[in-house]
Parts: structure tokens; C-alpha cells; sequence
């Protein structure tokens, strides 16, 4: 009984609620209403997607492209495991060079070992010299063997990860700045005059027109030394790209959040006598909350929209850069891989909007949250 | 020396033009360990007076004075119970007193504060909830725990603006009784708003009725001489309690229909016109 009622406040919290009619058929909770739910929820979803594939096989065949027919789901499901085979195939030989480069310094280094002697025992300084000549040639190849990294382009999977550290990183940036001042707007009357018709302006502004602002002056402020930097420069352009485009969504809800809260809150806070920071700490940002989180939702969201269009212009590795590449390389693969991306942005896309939405659960202290 | 005096008090609401007095002429003394009830009809602007009590609001005229000091602000001497609890949803009831009891004292340590949060908790019979959040309690439990936040922070008056209004009948006995007892164990001053005289007596030590706004001031104060333990069943039965009960009421009623009576038609006679024919 607590067991179930358990499951079922995971899966919730968890947003999977759709799944709970199948816990609660299995324990043999009003079967019909759970069977209806379940046929509402999860079968008709299936049978719709099944639709879909179905319309899409039939009409890929019929469209003639200079890259062939349009590919059929089942041809864009082999390209999407040709790419998954690769990954592994890449990482296998990978391992082996790594590998082999040991193995080849341990013996640079066994040879350097033996110069060494070598160079002990030796009769004249003259034959001494030579030995560690030779000793020191064989330590540095041994280093160069280690040191050495295995050339290759990053895989689908590595591009799929680069593409969702660019999305946090500028997700993050976004948040840092939007926050605060959308803290600062909801409190404050004046500030939040002064800052509307800047946001109003920026807002609607696309991805596509900032991002060679921002690579000009990333590229004029990032000077570090790029073989000791810590992230390249394409990563920093298609971040902040990200950042400026996700702000405002985060921004406007923090301010909306902040101005709407209760007045009985805010009396709590001055018949305690609480102090401006305190206030904010304890009253305002908690109330907002649920707002703010709504916010970054939909931040999370606009970003990974922006972030494969700036990583298509930034050359940014990730699938941005798979898409544009693809479509550079023109061959018989080329849609049904683009075909893969698209399916891979929109699914990660999903799962990112799940993740918040939990999280806005989470945070939420009475309404449940609209999924 | 009276504790908290109000003096020709007035305040009006609205801009320069368009404005309606609430309160005038509002003149009360309360001596400290009172419990002073106003009972008013709504909408006569008692909340308004609380919170000219508690420093929400200031008086546009007249003085309101505690120690013989002018009140300008909040402040932790007067704790405030409003009637819809406003406790903070997102934390729990140790939470939402702990916060108080921070403000109040701040040099107590965590685990003084602990003991003292607990000690209010327990006054107000809410220990089994201590975790647990507002919107997991009843109004009833809701309100106790704005009764344990505003006593936790030992103020010298606790003004309560009708704190037992949104519940039902039987929780409200319950509350009043415990209002009451906690009252008992350290008479501190208290001002209660309430809509119901029934109430006032069973708990006040004097009943002064608010008059029906706009413009509403206080009638004359009626002691209420009861002994206590005042028993809400023997009440019913008791002369003194039925003729305070009549006097109070007779005077609201007759205060808002004087009210009635002077009300200013603003019905504006019409002409009484018919149209010319003209005959061409």
C-alpha cells in the first residue's frame, strides 16, 4: 500500500507522471479508469508517432533530392547507429593508441635506462658524452610518446556533449545576470523603468545578429594564450550568444515574480522588522521562486534553440557543426544524419524541459506546475 | 500611566481630491495587561486601526502613542496576528516562528533559539506539526501557529486583527479558549479586533464598539465584569452577560442606523419634460 503510494509520489516528483495508471493497474486500482487513462496517455502517443513514421516512409520515397530519395525512418535509425558504431569504434581504437604509447615510452625508456648504464661504464668522456646524448634522445622521445594525442575528429557523442556544456555554460551565464536583475526590477520601480525598453529592444533580437558582435569582442577581450586556455574561443562566442538570447525569459519572470508577491508577505516582513537583504533572502526570492524557475524553463529551452544556430556559425564542435558539416559534405548520408541530429536536439530538448520541470516542482510550495 | 494611548486619531484614504475619511476622533486609552475588544461591523475600518497600532499605516491626524512614545514604525514591542495567518508558505511552522524569533532576539544561540521556538510550539498544542507546512494544516492550525510566531517574540501587546474570523464555529471555541489560557499565564496587553460580540465578551476585559464608517470613531467603552474562567455555557444564562450583549448590540445597531438616516440623498430630481409637436 506505501510501497505503491511511494512509486507513485517518485514518479511524480520525478515527472513521469504518465506512468502512474500502470502502477495503479497493477495493483489492481480500478482497472477501467486506469485502462482508459492508459490508452489516453501512453497508447494514444504511441499510435500517433506510429502515424507519423508511417506518413514519413511513404513520402520519403517519392521526393527526389541531388542526395537521393529522402531518407525512410529506417534508413535515418541505420545512419543514426552508423554513427553510434563509429563513436565506438573511434574510442576502441583510441584506447589502443594510448596503449601502444605507453608501451612504446616504457621501451624509450628501458633503452634511456641502458644508455644510462652505459654511460657509467664508460672508458673515455668522450664515449660519456655520446652514451647520454643518446640516453637524453631516448627520454625525450619517451615523453613525446606519452604526450602524444590520438588525431581524430570528435565523435557524434563528443559533439552531443560539447553542444550541452556550451547550453549550461551560457544557461548559467544567462542566469547569473538575469537573476539579480530581475530581482532588482521587481523591487525597485525605478530600476525596473530604466531597464524595460532595454529589454523590450533586446528581446526579439536573434541569435544570428549577435553572434558576430559577440565573436569580435570575444575575440578582441579572449587573448590567453589558446594552447593554455581554459576554453576556446568558439565555446565562449556560442555561450554568451546562448546567454543573451535565454536571458530575457528569466529575466521578465524573476521581475514578474518579485512584483507580484503577496502583500501579507511583505507586512510579515516589516511587522518582523526585517532588514532589506534579510527580506530578499527570506521573503522575496523564495516567493519568486516558483516564477524564476518558470523562467529559466523557458531560458533553457530558448538557449538550446539559439545554440545549435550559433554553433552552426561559430564552428563551435558540436551539432551545430555536425549539421553545417554534413550539409557541406553532400553525400548519400547527408540528410538521413541531419535527420539524426534533429532527432537528437529534439529529444535532448525534451529531456532538458522535463529537467526543469521537475525542478520547478521542486520549488513550488502549493499550485502544481503546468507540464 | 496608560500603556498605549490614541489621541484625536484620523486617517483618510484616496489622493487630494477624492478622499474618504475612515477613522476620526479616535480617542482610547488601554492599561497595560488589558484585553481590550473593538467589535465594529466590517468594512467600519478596523484594520485600519490595527494597523495604526502596529505602525503599518500613520495617522494623518492625532497622536497614537505607546510608553507616551509616538508609534512610527513596527516594531517587536507589539506583535501582530493578522486574519489571514500570513505565514510564509514555503517554510515550515518551526520555520516560519524560527524567522520571528531571530528578528526578536539575535544574539540567542541555535540551539536557545530551538528550546524557545519548541516552548511557543508547544503552548499553541502544535508540536506533532512542527515539520510540516502551511498548506498541509487546517485554518485553525494555521492561525495557532501566527499565535505561537507573534507570543514567541514576547512583545508587550499583541494586537490581533480578527484572528478568528475565517474559521468555523467550533474551531473558533477552541481557539478562543486557548487565546484565553495563554492570555491568562502572562496577561500581556492585548487589542482584538472582532465582528462578534459573543466573542468579545467571553474574552475581553472591555468592549469598545467601532461605529459603521466612512468616518467611524469609537462609541463608549463597556467593561465587561465578568469572572473568569468565563464558561461559554453558563454565559447563555447569565443577566450580566445578556444585558452587555445588549447594550453592545443595541448600541452598533443604532450607531449604523443613525448612520442610515443621515446619509446624503443623491437622487436628482428630474424634469418632468415632454417632447414639443411641431405641426408643419
Amino acid at each position: 500500500m506505501s510501497a505503491k503510494y511511494r512509486i507513485i509520489k517518485t514518479l511524480d516528483a520525478a515527472g513521469l507522471s504518465v506512468f502512474e495508471p500502470v502502477v495503479r493497474l497493477c495493483t489492481g486500482e480500478e482497472p477501467r479508469v486506469q485502462l482508459r487513462k492508459i490508452m489516453l496517455f501512453i497508447v494514444c502517443p504511441v499510435l500517433a508517432f506510429m502515424l507519423f513514421l508511417g506518413i514519413w516512409a511513404m513520402a520519403a520515397s517519392s521526393i527526389q533530392t541531388k542526395y537521393g530519395t529522402v531518407p525512410t525512418p529506417g534508413e535515418v535509425w541505420t545512419a543514426g547507429g552508423g554513427l553510434m558504431d563509429a563513436h565506438h569504434k573511434q574510442r576502441a581504437e583510441e584506447t589502443v593508441f594510448y596503449k601502444e604509447q605507453k608501451e612504446k615510452a616504457v621501451t624509450f625508456r628501458a633503452q634511456a635506462a641502458a644508455f644510462a648504464e652505459r654511460a657509467q661504464a664508460a672508458a673515455s668522456a668522450d664515449q660519456k658524452e655520446r652514451m647520454l646524448k643518446q640516453q637524453e634522445l631516448y627520454e625525450k622521445q619517451a615523453d613525446r610518446a606519452l604526450t602524444a594525442r590520438f588525431a581524430a575528429g570528435p565523435t557524434y557523442i563528443d559533439q552531443i556533449f560539447t553542444s550541452l556544456k556550451t547550453v549550461f555554460a551560457g544557461f548559467l551565464i544567462a542566469s547569473l545576470v538575469a537573476i539579480p536583475i530581475g530581482i532588482l526590477c521587481g523591487i525597485n520601480k525605478v530600476f525596473m523603468a530604466a531597464i524595460n525598453p532595454l529589454v523590450q529592444i533586446f528581446k526579439p533580437v536573434s541569435p544570428l545578429a549577435w553572434l558576430p558582435i559577440v565573436m569580435i569582442i570575444v575575440g578582441a577581450l579572449y587573448t590567453t594564450d589558446p594552447t593554455h586556455a581554459w576554453f576556446e574561443k568558439s565555446f565562449i562566442s556560442s555561450a554568451v550568444t546562448v546567454a543573451l538570447c535565454s536571458l530575457w525569459p528569466t529575466l521578465i519572470n524573476t521581475a514578474l515574480g518579485v512584483a507580484s508577491i503577496d502583500k501579507d508577505h511583505l507586512n510579515v516582513a516589516r511587522v518582523l522588522k526585517l532588514s532589506t537583504w534579510t527580506k530578499i533572502r527570506k521573503i522575496v526570492v523564495p516567493s519568486a521562486l516558483p516564477y524564476i524557475f518558470a523562467g529559466l524553463r523557458i531560458s533553457l529551452g530558448v538557449g538550446w534553440m539559439v545554440l545549435i544556430a550559433a554553433e552552426m556559425l561559430a564552428q563551435n564542435p558540436g551539432l551545430g557543426k555536425f549539421v553545417w558539416d554534413m550539409f557541406q559534405n553532400g553525400s548519400s548520408q547527408t540528410l538521413a544524419l541531419i535527420m539524426v541530429a534533429v532527432f537528437t536536439i529534439g529529444v535532448i530538448g525534451f529531456l532538458l524541459d522535463r529537467i526543469m520541470i521537475v525542478l520547478q516542482k521542486a520549488v513550488s510550495f502549493d499550485e502544481p506546475v503546468s507540464a | 500611566m496608560t500603556f498605549i494611548t490614541l489621541n484625536n486619531v484620523s486617517k483618510s484614504y484616496g489622493c487630494d481630491h477624492h478622499t474618504t475619511q475612515v477613522l476620526r476622533d479616535i480617542n482610547l486609552d488601554i492599561t497595560e495587561g488589558e484585553f481590550v475588544a473593538i467589535v465594529g461591523f466590517s468594512g467600519s475600518g478596523k484594520t485600519t486601526l490595527i494597523s495604526l497600532l502596529a505602525g503599518l499605516q500613520e495617522a494623518d491626524g492625532g497622536k497614537v502613542m505607546m510608553h507616551d512614545k509616538a508609534i512610527t514604525g513596527p516594531g517587536h514591542e507589539r506583535g501582530v496576528i493578522f486574519q489571514n495567518y500570513s505565514l510564509l508558505p514555503w517554510l515550515t511552522v518551526f520555520g516560519n516562528i524560527d524567522l520571528a524569533v531571530t528578528q526578536a532576539f539575535p544574539k540567542m544561540t541555535k540551539a536557545q533559539r530551538r528550546a524557545h521556538v519548541e516552548k511557543y510550539v508547544a503552548m499553541v498544542n502544535l508540536t506533532p506539526a512542527m515539520q510540516k507546512r502551511p498548506s498541509e494544516l487546517s485554518g485553525g492550525m494555521r492561525q495557532r501557529v501566527a499565535i505561537a510566531r507573534a507570543l514567541a517574540m514576547e512583545p508587550e501587546v499583541l494586537l490581533m486583527d480578527e484572528p478568528l474570523g475565517a474559521l468555523d464555529a467550533l474551531t473558533r471555541a477552541v481557539l478562543q479558549d486557548e487565546i484565553i489560557s495563554i492570555w491568562q499565564q502572562n496577561r500581556r496587553t492585548v487589542v482584538m479586533i472582532t465582528n462578534d460580540v459573543d466573542e468579545a465578551i467571553l474574552m475581553a476585559d472591555r468592549i469598545v464598539p467601532l461605529t459603521p464608517g466612512p468616518g467611524a470613531t469609537l462609541g463608549p467603552s463597556f467593561a465587561v465584569e465578568l469572572a473568569r474562567p468565563r464558561e461559554r455555557a453558563r454565559l447563555n444564562f447569565d443577566a450580566r452577560f445578556k444585558s452587555i450583549r445588549n447594550s453592545v448590540t443595541h448600541y452598533l445597531t443604532a450607531a449604523s442606523a443613525t448612520k442610515q438616516s443621515l446619509r446624503i440623498r443623491r437622487e436628482t430630481p428630474l424634469p418632468d419634460i415632454e417632447p414639443r409637436v411641431e405641426v408643419a
